[in-house]
C-alpha cells in the first residue's frame, strides 16, 4: 500500500526532470515576472515618494530645495550602513555579479537598491530608474539561479537574464534591453542564452504592462523627412552629442577622482550639495528633476523653444554629473536620454528658423538626439538606434538616427578611449572586461597561422615511395579519397612491408578541414587530438591550401617553445 | 524506466515555494496597483481643479503646468479641452491644436473642439478648413443645450462667411438660423443680416414671420419697412415705417426712413390712379432734380462741356407749358431726358459723389 504514493512521487519527479536547456528557459520566465513585478513595486514607490515630496500639491518653493536634498542624505546613508553592495549604478555591479562572482549578486543589494534608489529619485535628484532596474533584475536572477542549485556557467549566464528583464520592465522596451545586454554585460551567447534574455525580457514587460497600463514610455508624434538636406542637421546633432558625451565622460572622471580624494567625514556632504543643486535648479527649470520623462515628452511634442531646450540639456548635465559623482544612488540612462533630446532638440529648433531649407519640427530632433548622447556615453551603438526606433515605430527615424548615433559613438571612441561603465567600475576599484574592447580586437585565423602545404602521397603508392617522401619530415598528409586527407606518421609507414600499397597497410582516418577565415580558437578546438589539419579554400575544397598545426597556432599568437624542453620562452 | 534524481525533488520544492511566493507578490503587486492608479487619478483631478481655478485667477502659465500634469496621468478629454482652451488664451495656437485632434481623434463628432479648431483656423487664416470645422462644430456632439450652442456656431459661420465676403453661403446659413431661432431677437438679427446681404425678400418673410406673433414690435416693423425700400414697394414699406414710429415716435432712423418713403411716394410718376397733370407734373420734378444733380457735382467746366447738349435738352424740355393732350409722350420725353442726365452724372461725377437718393429709388422704378 506504501509503496504506491511513493511511485506516484517518483513518476512526478520523473516528469519534473527536464534538462538544463528547459530549466534555464522555464526559470528565465519566472526570473521576468519576478523582475517585471519587482519594477512595477519599485516604480509606484519611487513615484509615491515624489507625491509626498518635490511633486507635492502646494508644497512651495523651499520643499523643492529640500527634498532632493534630504533624499539625496537618506539614499547615501541607506547604502553606506545598511546595503552597501547596492553602490553603483547598476549596469557595473551587475558586470561584476557576472565577471567577478560566477553570477553572484547578493538580495541585500536589490533590496538596498529598491530603497536608495527609489528615495533619491523619487525626492528628484537627477537620475534615472533604468540602471538600478537592470541591477535588481539581475540580482532577483541570482537569488532564483542559487534557490534552484544552478550549475556555475548556468548562474553566469543566468543574471544577464535577469538584467535584461528588469531593464525591459524599466523601460517598457523588450528589444532595447535585449540588445543593451548583449552589447554591454554579456561577452558572448548561445541560443539557448539569447532564448532565455529574449524570454524574460518579455515575461518582464508584460507584467509591467499588466500592472501599469500599456502606455508607452513617450508618446511620439508622427515622424516624417521633410528635406534631404536636413541629414546635415541630424549629422550636426551627433556631433554635438559625441563631443558633449566626451566632455560629460571626463567631467566624471574628474568629479570622481577628487571626490575620492576627500576625506570620510566629507562622505555626506558631497551628497547634500549635489541635491541642494538640483533644488536650485529646480526652482526655475523643475523639468530637470528626477528622470526627466515628462519633460522628454513635452519636448517630443514642440512645447518648449530651442533656447529652452538647450539650457535644459546643458543644467542637466550639470546637474546629472553632480548627482552622480556625489555617489547619489541611481542610474543614467534617463539623464543621458533627456540631455540628448534637449540638445538635439535645441539644434532642430534653430535649424527649423535658420536653415535655409525646410526642416522638420525640433521634435523630431528631440527624438533623434535622445540615441546620441547615450551612443557617445554609454557607447552602444546598436542600443542606441534601436532604442530610438522601438520608443518611434516610426521606419522613416531609422536613417537620421544611425547618422547621428554613428557620428557620436565614432567621436566619442576617438576622443575618450575609455567607456563611462569601464571608467566607472575602474574608479570603484574593479577591472572588468570591456565589451568594446572585446568587439575591437583583432582575431587571429587560420590564414594567419597556417604554413605552405607539403608534398601529399596517394593511398595507391607504395610504401617505398612513401618512405622516400619521408626521409626527412616526421609525417605527411595522405590523399584518402573523397577530398578528405589523413596523416601518415613515418612510424606508422617504415613498420610495413615496402612494396605493399599504403592504404592496405594503413588505417585510414579522414581529418577534419578548416578554412582560411575560420578563427585559431575554433580551429585549435578542431586540431585536438590531431597532429595537423588540411587546410582548404571554400570554393574549392578539394584542394589543400595549406597545414595547421599547434605549432603553427603557437607561431601565430608569438609564442616560440625551447626545442630541447618544449617550454615556452618567448610570448 | 529512469530513476528521478535526488536534485530534482528539492527543484521541485524550490519551484512550489517559487511559485507560492509569486502568488504572494502579485496579489501585492496587485492592491499596490490599483492604490497607484487610483491615487494618480485623484492626482490628476486635483491638478485640473486647481488649474481650473488658476486660469479663472489669470494665472494661464500655472494653469497650464499643472492640466500637463492631470494629462501626463490620463488623457481624459476634459482635462485635453482645458489644456486647449489655457494654451489658446496664452496664444499658443499650434500646441492647443495638438490637444484639439488628440480629442477628436477618440471623439471625432465632439463639437466644441471642433468650435476651438475652427476658431484657430480663422486666426490662421485657413478660411476653408475654418468653415469645415464650423460645420462639425453645428453639427457635432454638445455635452449641455446642444441646439444653443448650434446655433450659437452657426452664427459665429455665418459672422464668419460675411466677414470674408462669402454671401451666397452666408446667406443659406442665415435662412437656417431664421429657420431655427427660437427667440423673436434672434430672428430679427437674422433678416437684418440677409437684408445687409442684399435678400430683401428673404429678409421681409421672416419679419413678416415674427410680426405674426408680435404685430407690435418695432424693430420687426422698422426692418419689414428697409426690406420693402429695398424691394421697391415703397407703399408698404411707408406702413411699415409709419407702424413703427406710431409705436416709438422717438426713433429718428425710423423717421428719416418714412420721409424718405414719403418723398419717393410723392415723386413718383408711376404710381397707379394720378392724374395726366400729376404724372406730368412730377415728371418735371423728376427731370428737375436729376438736372440740378447734374449740375450740383459736376461743376467743372469739363463736366459742362461733356454733358452739355443733355443740359441743353433738360433746360428745353423744363421750358415747355403743360401740352393740352394727355397722351403721354411729354412725360415719357422728361423721364427718358431724366434717366440720359442721371446716366451723365454717374459718368461725370464717378461714384464718390452722394446721390440724391429719392431721385435714384424713383428712377431705379421708372426703368423697371
Amino acid at each position: 500500500m506504501k509503496a504506491e504514493p511513493a511511485g506516484r512521487e517518483g513518476s512526478r519527479l520523473q516528469a519534473f526532470q527536464l534538462g538544463e536547456t528547459q530549466r534555464l528557459l522555464l526559470l528565465s520566465i519566472l526570473i521576468g515576472v519576478f523582475a517585471g513585478l519587482l519594477i512595477v513595486c519599485f516604480h509606484i514607490t519611487m513615484e509615491a515618494i515624489g507625491w509626498g515630496t518635490v511633486a507635492k500639491f502646494g508644497g512651495g518653493r523651499l520643499a523643492l530645495v529640500f527634498w532632493p536634498v534630504a533624499g539625496a542624505l537618506a539614499a547615501v546613508f541607506i547604502v553606506a550602513r545598511l546595503f552597501p553592495a547596492a553602490r553603483g549604478s547598476g549596469v557595473g555591479d551587475t558586470k561584476a555579479g557576472v565577471y567577478i562572482s560566477d553570477g553572484y549578486i547578493p538580495f541585500s543589494a536589490v533590496v538596498g537598491k529598491f530603497f536608495s534608489c527609489s528615495i533619491a529619485i523619487g525626492a528628484g535628484n537627477s537620475l534615472g530608474p533604468e540602471d538600478p532596474s537592470l541591477h535588481m533584475g539581475a540580482g532577483v536572477a541570482s537569488a532564483l539561479g542559487r534557490s534552484f542549485h544552478l550549475s556555475r556557467e548556468s548562474m553566469r549566464a543566468i543574471a544577464p537574464v535577469g538584467a535584461a528583464a528588469g531593464l525591459a520592465a524599466a523601460f517598457n522596451t523588450p528589444i532595447t534591453a535585449v540588445l543593451f545586454v548583449i552589447e554591454e554585460v554579456l561577452s558572448g551567447w548561445s541560443a539557448g542564452v539569447l532564448g532565455s534574455i529574449m524570454l524574460a525580457a518579455v515575461s518582464a514587460v508584460v507584467v509591467e504592462r499588466w500592472f501599469l497600463g500599456n502606455q508607452p514610455l513617450f508618446a511620439v508624434p508622427q515622424f516624417e523627412l521633410t528635406n534631404v538636406s536636413e541629414l546635415a542637421v541630424y549629422a550636426a546633432v551627433g556631433v554635438l552629442g559625441g563631443l558633449l558625451s566626451v566632455l560629460f565622460i571626463k567631467a566624471v572622471k574628474y568629479m570622481r577622482t577628487r571626490a575620492e580624494s576627500l576625506p570620510e567625514e566629507m562622505r555626506y556632504l558631497q551628497p547634500a550639495a549635489a541635491g541642494l543643486a538640483v533644488g536650485v535648479a529646480g526652482l526655475w527649470l523643475p523639468q530637470v528633476m528626477g528622470a526627466g520623462y515628462p519633460a522628454i515628452d513635452s519636448a517630443l511634442h514642440d512645447r518648449y523653444g530651442w533656447a529652452l531646450l538647450l539650457l535644459l540639456g546643458g543644467v542637466k548635465i550639470i546637474v546629472t554629473l553632480l548627482c552622480f559623482s556625489a555617489h547619489i544612488p541611481g542610474g543614467m540612462f534617463a539623464p543621458a536620454l533627456f540631455t540628448g533630446a534637449m540638445i538635439g532638440g535645441g539644434i532642430g529648433g534653430l535649424a527649423h528658423l535658420y536653415w535655409p531649407l525646410p526642416t522638420s519640427p525640433a521634435s523630431a530632433y528631440v527624438l533623434v538626439g535622445m540615441g546620441t548622447f547615450f551612443a557617445g556615453v554609454f557607447r552602444a551603438p546598436m542600443t542606441s538606434i534601436f532604442m530610438v526606433f522601438e520608443v518611434s515605430a516610426s521606419y522613416v527615424i531609422i536613417l537620421p538616427v544611425m547618422i547621428a548615433n554613428t557620428i557620436s559613438y565614432l567621436i566619442s571612441r576617438k576622443l575618450q578611449p575609455q567607456a563611462f561603465f569601464a571608467l566607472v567600475a575602474e574608479e570603484d576599484g574593479l577591472e572588468l572586461p570591456s565589451m568594446e574592447e572585446q568587439r575591437e580586437e583583432p582575431a587571429l585565423r587560420v590564414e594567419d597561422a597556417m604554413s605552405p602545404p607539403a608534398p601529399v602521397l596517394n593511398k595507391s603508392e607504395s610504401v617505398r615511395a612513401a618512405l622516400a617522401t619521408l626521409r626527412d619530415r616526421d609525417g605527411v598528409l595522405l590523399e584518402s579519397g573523397d577530398g578528405l586527407w589523413t596523416y601518415l606518421t613515418k612510424a606508422e609507414v617504415a613498420s610495413a612491408a615496402p612494396d605493399a600499397v599504403l592504404e592496405t597497410v594503413v588505417p585510414i582516418q579522414p581529418l577534419p578541414r578548416v578554412y582560411p577565415d575560420v578563427s585559431l580558437d575554433s580551429a585549435l578546438r578542431l586540431l585536438g587530438p590531431h597532429r595537423v589539419l588540411p587546410v582548404s579554400s571554400r570554393t574549392r575544397p578539394f584542394t589543400l591550401i595549406g597545414l595547421l598545426s599547434l605549432a603553427d597556432i603557437e607561431r601565430a599568437y608569438g609564442i616560440v617553445r625551447d626545442r630541447g624542453q618544449g617550454r615556452p620562452i618567448r610570448a | 524506466v529512469s530513476v528521478p534524481s535526488p536534485g530534482a525533488a528539492v527543484r521541485l520544492r524550490v519551484l512550489v515555494i517559487a511559485f507560492g511566493l509569486l502568488a504572494v507578490i502579485f496579489t501585492g503587486t496587485t492592491f499596490l496597483a490599483r492604490w497607484y492608479r487610483r491615487e494618480r487619478l485623484i492626482r490628476a483631478h486635483h491638478a485640473f481643479v486647481l488649474g481650473e481655478s488658476l486660469e479663472a485667477k489669470g494665472r494661464g502659465q500655472e494653469a497650464i503646468e499643472l492640466f500637463r500634469d492631470a494629462l501626463s496621468v490620463t488623457n481624459r478629454p476634459e482635462y485635453q479641452l482645458a489644456m486647449a482652451q489655457g494654451l489658446i488664451k496664452l496664444g499658443r495656437l499650434d500646441e492647443a491644436s495638438l490637444y484639439l485632434h488628440e480629442i477628436l481623434q477618440h471623439n471625432p463628432s465632439e463639437a466644441y473642439p471642433n468650435l476651438l479648431l475652427a476658431r484657430i483656423a480663422v486666426d490662421e487664416k485657413n478660411d476653408a478648413q475654418a468653415i469645415n470645422y464650423y460645420q462639425r462644430a453645428i453639427y457635432g456632439r454638445w455635452s449641455s443645450e446642444p441646439e444653443a450652442h448650434s446655433l450659437d456656431a452657426r452664427w459665429e459661420l455665418a459672422g464668419f462667411l460675411i466677414k470674408t465676403g462669402r454671401n451666397k453661403a452666408a446667406t443659406a446659413e442665415l435662412l437656417q438660423l431664421g429657420d431655427q431661432a427660437r427667440t423673436t431677437e434672434a430672428r430679427i438679427k437674422a433678416a437684418t443680416m440677409l437684408l445687409d446681404l442684399h435678400s430683401p425678400n428673404q429678409a421681409a418673410d421672416l419679419f413678416r414671420e415674427v410680426l405674426k406673433t408680435q404685430p407690435l414690435n418695432t424693430a420687426a416693423l422698422a426692418g419689414l419697412g428697409r426690406a420693402e425700400m429695398a424691394l421697391g414697394d415703397y407703399r408698404q414699406a411707408r406702413n411699415a415705417f409709419a407702424s413703427a414710429l406710431r409705436r416709438n415716435p422717438a426713433d429718428s432712423q425710423v423717421r428719416a426712413s418714412l420721409s424718405q418713403a414719403d418723398a419717393i411716394l410723392a415723386l413718383d410718376p408711376t404710381e397707379r390712379g394720378l392724374p395726366f397733370s400729376e404724372r406730368y407734373a412730377r415728371s418735371r420734378r423728376v427731370l428737375q432734380r436729376a438736372l440740378s444733380d447734374l449740375l450740383q457735382c459736376g461743376e467743372t467746366a469739363a463736366v459742362h462741356a461733356a454733358a452739355q447738349k443733355q443740359i441743353d435738352a433738360a433746360n428745353a424740355l423744363l421750358r415747355r407749358s403743360l401740352p393740352h393732350r394727355g397722351n403721354g409722350a411729354a412725360e415719357e420725353a422728361n423721364l427718358a431726358m431724366a434717366e440720359q442726365l442721371w446716366d451723365a452724372r454717374r459718368q461725370a461725377c464717378g461714384p464718390n459723389a452722394p446721390p440724391d437718393e429719392v431721385l435714384e429709388r424713383v428712377l431705379a422704378r421708372i426703368a423697371k
